[in-house]
């Protein structure tokens, strides 16, 4: 029962939001803090607890002797990704308390936000693939409505649309991997999916569900509305790229796992796991946009997650699914900050004096050093996890080394060029009055960071799967690539301010645009098609309208032979008497 | 059933009502007698599991030497079918027309359309079937023709001519069904029980000639062309019941179609086949329209064509969510309507290129319209998710992969309608000025409509029960 109950603080929060309207001031916001304090509260005890693992069912519809179920589950990992969310969302929602401080906005953007909450924490409880299902299209439809929450920027509105057209292609491969899979076996239940032998129905439905999680997840080819959903507020991103939604396809890559593994599917994960981790680092040396460097390099994670699940290693999956919830949101949230203070401005090199506000910098620091994977910070067990599955390939594990080298030398980029030192007093000065609720969230994440080590002792435990033992040479390799990029990027960026940017390089590895011209083309298509089609609707038109005088014509003809000419009528009856004729000989 | 006739009764008096009352109450009116309809209606889907036959059944004799009754049956289709027609009248009723145009025509106009629809579904006699079908067919011309903008008198021109040529045929077969049943009659229950012994040449002759007439109502894929001029044309009432009712009524001629021949299941693949390539053509159609109404229009043409690939389906899955999606887009199609009427009567156009950045000055005609898209593309918790749903289990239990294709006229469907949104509504980067502000009564035609496309999402056993 107390899965179902899960759900609520977040659908009351919403509502109330919404029925709050233009007076909800700030209660909207205090209301919907409260509310997900206390659906903390709930998940820790649903962990702490450790229930075994029991299946609620609902029949929604009953029909011909048939049942639809909602089912939900708190199995050990469902738990996990509760907490998970329920961590996140209270920092989320005490950071807008000061990043939303316009009062008309509050109302729709914590309906908006609590919805896509409620439907990330039933996707994280659902227990059989037409309750996700529903949790999966909430998430795509709200996600839409939050990444474009300013609508009134154009770029806004097109990234909200350009995520949306492609969540809704995943959307629909997801409704027809359900329809086969009911179809087939009469329930949609994960565990009775998990028993069955693979078959040519199962790859069927592994490699449609496979294109729905590659959608949601953004991978390759459908990554392209990552970065763009940066246009939506800040909150919101964070949100989006540590716990939710992005994770919703890498939560179910790891539940059907067995699956993807018998059918072979998983080689897929592993390919393009790879090849979106590189667009990502690529795109991530070459970006400028202060949170857009963050998103590829959540591109990058979720790449790295899919190699994860592609060497089916479900410890290193979630390992890495687990830590870099934490810090991806700690630099998401400091990012909103660093851009605040420095009046909206979006672009790294416009930016300076990241360390006069002293706290929000340390976070900032935390954040990078365990996105690079530096020791003691729980990002480096989230790296080492995967390269030391991935140990015994060595080209494989080559190009894992070389993402580590890189992705540690930009995300020191990310941190060194905002730090530049500014005399600009208003500039301090707004650093220094950040409000209390953009900084202090940053403060928890940090300490979560760290915290997020013990995962590596507790988790296999908690979710009865094998640990991954790491050896020392593992670590030396990465901790060797990790610090070169640091020093690089240090003598680069902090040392010699080396700005001057080589416009034809980073134009070869900023690819966001030929993906963006890809998306283009394949539209361009559609609508080529649309066109010709809309010609072809013109001709039916015509044709019809060439039927209806064909008809009319004869009409005429036939009336202005009916004028009182004696032969003719003689002629019309002697073939007609011939036509008779004929018919009684040949046919009777 | 006494309550068929009582309905009848109630919008006939509301028919000629509004022809005595002055134009100031025209509207209350209108919204009184729906309103009955629609809770009698409501009343009607509630009672009737605990209903036994006689009670579903109201007969009288009219023309006995043809065996011809006033008889009307509630099945557990035209249960549903009436309730959508009730809702989709009464919102366009109190939300339908935003200037208050002739407003005494066109309630009395839905008035009667309504009629129409009550005994086109529920009709137990083909003769009066047909009787109520061209009451619909003339009462929906006069929306376009007398009602209508733009080029509404050629488009009406082309709806009658293409609605009486399928009026014409469906005569034709109703009279082969008469001649050719042993027993000689109109009486739909006794042609189901004795179709079989129709030689089986005279059923492909019949089903043939029904089918192209239901087909020119759905309207399906080759026989279409009336359907862009018309829907767009008509008066925003119009094209809401235009799409939301008549468009229905083909979509349950074939239903009864397969009900009475048993020869009909021998073609359902094809049906199949020229229900993908309607839904696809549509889709296609859609993508490329620059006008929001013409869009929405082609958007109802390829929900037509899903209920088809139900119907085809030819099983249990299948028909139960052809029964849902007439419901279901019933409902969208007709918010979509109702909300782009709105749009264009708030902005003077409905050219996408001319409402940019509606969301500003009439936001709720802009959520309602998003609403409508999620509907109609079948998000979970609106009707349409049930309808899609149910459609493509049965046809993929029929049909394997083949069944599955329409399902790409979905994705296309949501491609158009976002980038449409984003064109039109959400772009401020130049935007468009109202001409006139929103009113208060058009919310509540969209309040109806949503939160009926809402229940049906989530409680779906209300009306998956039935027998």
């Amino acid at each position: 029962m107390i899965d179902a109950l899960l759900i609520a603080p977040f659908i009351f929060a919403g509502v109330a939001s919404l029925l709050l309207g233009k007076r909800s001031k700030r209660y909207a916001s205090y209301l919907s803090i409260a509310s997900a304090l206390i659906g903390t509260l709930m998940a820790t005890y649903a962990v702490i607890s450790e229930n075994v693992a029991a299946v609620t069912r609902y029949t929604w519809i009953a029909f011909g002797g048939y049942s639809i179920n909602i089912s939900l589950t708190d199995a050990h990992l469902n738990m996990l990704l509760v907490l998970l969310i329920y961590i996140i969302a209270p920092l989320i929602m005490f950071y807008s308390l000061g990043f939303m401080d316009k009062r008309d906005e509050q109302s729709r953007f914590y309906f908006e936000i609590n919805m896509f909450a409620a439907a990330m924490i039933l996707f994280a409880i659902s227990a059989n693939l037409l309750t996700m299902i529903v949790a999966w299209e909430w998430l795509g439809i709200t996600s839409y409505l939050l990444i474009g929450f300013w609508y009134h920027k154009k770029r806004a509105a097109r990234a909200a649309r350009m995520s949306i057209t492609i969540i809704v292609f995943g959307d629909i491969a997801m409704l027809a991997a359900l329809i086969v899979l009911w179809s087939t076996y009469g329930s949609t239940s994960f565990t009775y999916l998990l028993s069955q032998a693979a078959s040519p129905i199962i790859s069927v439905i592994g490699i449609l569900i496979a294109l729905a999680i590659f959608t949601k997840s953004a991978q390759f080819p459908f990554m392209g509305w990552l970065a763009e959903a940066m246009e939506g507020p800040t909150p919101v991103s964070a949100f989006l790229h540590s716990s939710t939604m992005v994770k919703a396809g890498v939560f179910l890559a790891i539940v059907l796992m067995p699956i993807f593994y018998e059918t072979h599917i998983i080689n897929l994960f592993l390919l393009f796991g790879i090849i979106t981790a590189l667009i990502g680092i690529t795109n991530a040396v070459s970006a400028k946009h202060i949170k857009k460097i963050l998103a590829y390099s959540t591109m990058e994670d979720l790449g790295l997650m899919m190699v994860a699940v592609g060497l089916n290693s479900i410890a290193a999956a979630i390992f890495f699914f687990v830590v870099q919830t934490f810090y991806k949101a700690l630099l998401f949230l400091d990012a909103g900050a660093v851009m605040r203070a420095n009046g909206e401005k979006e672009s790294i090199f416009e930016m300076r004096g990241s360390r006069s506000n002293r706290l929000l910098f340390a976070t900032m620091a935390i954040g990078a050093l365990s996105i690079a994977g530096i020791f003691p910070f729980s990002g480096f067990l989230g790296k080492i996890g995967i390269d030391a599955q991935a140990a015994t390939n060595i080209p494989l594990y080559a190009i894992l080394i070389a993402i580590d080298f890189v992705s540690s030398a930009y995300i020191f980029r990310w941190l060194f060029v905002p730090m530049r030192q500014t005399s600009d007093t208003v500039l301090i000065g707004r650093y220094k009055r950040l409000p209390k609720s953009m900084v202090l969230p940053g403060v928890i994440l940090a300490v979560s960071v760290f915290a997020a080590d013990i995962i590596y002792f507790k988790l296999p435990a908690y979710l009865s799967i094998a640990s991954i033992s790491v050896g020392a040479l593992h670590a030396v390799i990465e901790s060797v690539a990790v610090a070169l990029g640091l020093i690089i990027s240090y003598y680069v960026y902090a040392r010699s301010h080396m700005l001057k940017r080589h416009k034809s390089i980073s134009m070869l590895l900023h690819n966001q645009l030929i993906t963006e011209a890809l998306y283009y083309s394949v539209g361009s298509v559609f609508y080529k098609v649309g066109y010709a089609f809309e010609y072809f609707e013109i001709y039916l038109y015509r044709f019809v309208k060439i039927i209806g005088a064909l008809v009319y014509e004869a009409g005429g003809q036939i009336r202005r032979s009916v004028n009182g000419d004696v032969n003719l009528y003689v002629a019309g009856v002697a073939i007609g008497f011939i036509i008779m004729l004929l018919f009684v000989v040949f046919y009777l | 059933m006494i309550l068929i006739p009582i309905m009848m009764l109630v919008l006939l008096a509301a028919v000629v009502g509004e022809y005595i009352i002055p134009e100031r109450h025209s509207r209350a009116l209108g919204a009184i007698a729906s309103g009955i309809v629609l809770l009698l209606s409501l009343y009607l889907i509630l009672a009737f599991n605990s209903m036994t036959a006689v009670q579903t059944t109201f007969s009288v004799s009219y023309i006995s030497s043809f065996g011809i009754d006033l008889s009307f049956v509630l099945s557990n289709i035209s249960v549903i079918l009436v309730l959508l027609a009730s809702i989709v009248s009464f919102a366009a009723v109190i939300g339908g027309n935003p200037g208050g145009e002739r407003r005494r025509a066109s309630n009395a106009l839905i008035m009667l359309f309504e009629l129409a629809a009550i005994g086109f579904f529920t009709s137990g006699n083909l003769f009066i079937l047909f009787i109520f079908w061209d009451v619909g067919v003339v009462s929906a011309f006069f929306m376009i023709n007398y009602l209508g903008s733009g080029g509404a008198r050629s488009s009406a021109k082309n709806y009658l001519i293409y609605s009486i040529f399928a009026s014409a045929l469906l005569l034709f077969g109703i009279m082969m069904i008469y001649f050719y049943t042993p027993v000689h009659s109109f009486n739909l229950s006794t042609i189901e029980a004795s179709g079989a012994s129709i030689p089986i040449w005279v059923q492909e002759t019949i089903f043939a000639l029904l089918l192209i007439a239901f087909f020119v109502k759905m309207p399906v894929f080759p026989l279409h062309s009336w359907m862009s001029d018309a829907y767009s044309d008509a008066s925003t009432q119009g094209s809401m019941v235009l799409s939301g009712i008549l468009s229905k009524f083909g979509a349950y001629g074939v239903f009864i179609l397969f009900l009475m021949l048993p020869i009909s299941h021998t073609y359902a693949k094809y049906i199949l086949i020229i229900a993908i390539v309607s839904a696809l053509y549509a889709a296609f159609n859609a993508m490329v329209q620059s006008d929001l109404k013409r869009m929405a229009a082609y958007t109802s043409m390829i929900e037509s064509s899903l209920i088809l690939v139900g119907i085809a389906a030819y099983n249990s899955f299948g028909s139960e969510g052809a029964v849902y999606g007439m419901l279901a887009y019933g409902l969208a199609a007709s918010l979509m309507f109702l909300s782009v009427g709105s749009i264009e009567f708030t902005f003077g156009s409905r050219e996408i290129a001319a409402i940019k950045g509606a969301v500003k000055s009439a936001s709720a005609s802009v959520y309602s319209f998003l609403i409508a898209l999620f509907g109609s593309t079948g998000v979970p918790i609106t009707a349409g998710f049930i309808a899609d749903l149910f459609i493509f289990i049965g046809s993929y239990q029929s049909y394997g992969f083949v069944g599955l294709i329409p399902i790409a006229s979905l994705v296309m469907m949501g491609g158009y309608l976002y980038y449409a949104v984003d064109r039109s509504f959400l772009s401020t980067f130049k935007h468009s000025h109202p001409v006139r502000i929103e009113y208060w009564h058009w919310d509540m035609g969209y309040a109806v409509l949503v939160a009926a496309i809402i229940v049906f999402g989530i409680l779906p056993s209300i009306l998956i029960g039935l027998r």
